[in-house]
């Protein structure tokens, strides 16, 4: 019979330095973090980069992760933004990026979604698409923008040439929308 | 409730998406201590903006990339504290900030150790490169000492005739002294050799005033063979060659067929 480790029983292996522990919680989350990666960076080179750095650091530094709070799978998507959108910064010209080319993308069987919150966090991402898709253009921009590409609001205002209050407004209906169209998933959040 | 805090508070959206710059953050973060307001709607706004990552298409990774990454990351050494990990959570800045500065100073000694290490290691390498080289050299001056030219004819010095040491020996052979740069060397030649059984061996012994002394073995091929020999002294008198049981004695145990003064 095969145990099933929960994120919780894996990050305590790995902060003892159990290297199959890591193997473990990699091959959980490989996928989701290449691809997130990659929807910031759109490279591939790059995304796997992004994703050696998130999990050098959860190797060297997951005694940081404090166990008695928040969802682990949080807390990578967290450092996986932050070293992608330093990947992004580091770029010389800082433009702003078109969101990646649809064709580009090979899009996956849930092959690898061998565990329980695997097969949730693909059927939530595939209701966040949707409650994205929902939102009128502008507050689209805004968001990839902002948390897609790492801009303040005043690079946004100055970007799209439009007041700070509008940057602000729209981020704030975008928001609210989006809790609008995924009233349970917000109160949950993400398991693991 | 004061305007400039009323305008704080219409950030808490722009917080969420981490729309922010660092210097507004860190403000942000210092209004949501004494903001129970936005504290509770900042709970429910993250619960949503958390959710913004599972929006990305799923994608294949490249092939081999676990074996990469895992290698990568499990041969990189001793565990290191990094500055970089997720931002501090708005209620622990102070803390975040001291644990970040002593992660920095925990980087510099790690990285002075290992300048210090490096440059250790560095002069150890330079110096056995030094003596490898100084080995080198050595070697290439004794090689060119062995397969160099002769700059000079070789001349014998002593050519003398090697006579049988029994009537029933008819084995015959030339024995010659020479001296070149490098030495006085013994050259023996002989045939008609006595064929020779199981482990003998033919030996050549130089002696000094009846003491002998092992100057080697050799072998015979069809009855005829030779032995080179460099002399460390010139006392000698006399090379008798023998038939021992085997080439590893070093003092005669079997019997004399060749010899001859010299």
């Amino acid at each position: 019979m095969q145990l099933e480790y929960s994120d919780l029983d894996l990050m305590k292996r790995i902060i003892g330095k159990d290297a199959s522990a890591l193997e473990l919680l990699y091959s959980r989350y490989e996928r989701v973090m290449y691809s997130f990666a990659y929807r910031i960076v759109k490279d591939a080179m790059a995304a796997e980069e992004v994703v050696q750095e998130l999990f050098m650091r959860i190797w060297k530094s997951a005694e940081r992760y404090d166990l008695r709070e928040g969802k682990i799978s949080t807390w990578l998507f967290a450092i996986t933004r932050n070293i992608a959108i330093d990947v992004l910064r580091k770029q010389k010209s800082r433009m702003p990026v078109p969101p990646a080319n649809e064709e580009k993308l090979q899009l996956v069987i849930a092959e690898n979604a061998d565990t329980e919150e695997m097969v949730e966090l693909q059927w939530m991402g595939e209701q966040v698409r949707s409650a994205l898709d929902k939102l009128n253009e502008e507050q689209q921009e805004v968001i990839e923008l902002i948390y897609y590409q790492g801009y303040t609001h005043q690079d946004v205002s100055n970007i799209q040439s439009i007041p700070l209050g509008t940057v602000k407004s729209r981020v704030r209906l975008a928001l609210h929308h989006l809790r609008a169209k995924l009233p349970n998933l917000g109160k949950e959040g993400i398991s693991g | 409730m004061n305007e400039q805090h009323e305008e704080i508070c219409e950030w808490l959206e722009l917080y969420a998406l981490k729309g922010l710059s660092e210097m507004e953050n860190k403000q942000f973060e210092t209004h949501l201590v004494e903001c129970p307001a936005c504290r509770e709607k900042l709970i429910e706004l993250e619960n949503m903006t958390d959710l913004l990552p599972l929006a990305s298409e799923q994608i294949d990774v490249p092939v081999g990339m676990k074996e990469r990454v895992l290698g990568h990351v499990l041969n990189s050494g001793n565990p290191a504290q990094d500055s970089r990990m997720v931002s501090p959570p708005y209620n622990k800045p102070a803390i975040s900030r001291r644990f970040f500065m002593n992660g920095l100073s925990a980087a510099a000694v790690i990285l002075l150790v290992i300048s210090s290490f490096l440059y250790v290691d560095n002069r150890n390498l330079e110096q056995e490169l030094a003596e490898r080289e100084e080995l080198v050299d050595r070697l290439q001056l004794a090689l060119s000492d062995m397969t160099g030219p002769v700059e000079e004819p070789i001349q014998p010095t002593v050519i003398v005739t090697l006579n049988p040491e029994a009537e029933d020996i008819v084995s015959k052979g030339l024995a010659s002294i020479v001296i070149d740069q490098r030495g006085t060397h013994l050259l023996v030649m002989a045939e008609d050799l006595p064929e020779l059984e199981g482990e003998q061996a033919f030996q050549v012994w130089l002696l000094d005033e009846g003491t002998p002394r092992n100057a080697g073995t050799f072998l015979a091929h069809q009855g005829t063979g030779a032995f080179y020999y460099t002399i460390e002294s010139d006392r000698y008198d006399r090379v008798v060659i023998t038939v021992e049981p085997d080439a590893h004695g070093s003092m005669p145990r079997g019997y004399a067929i060749l010899s001859a003064k010299i």
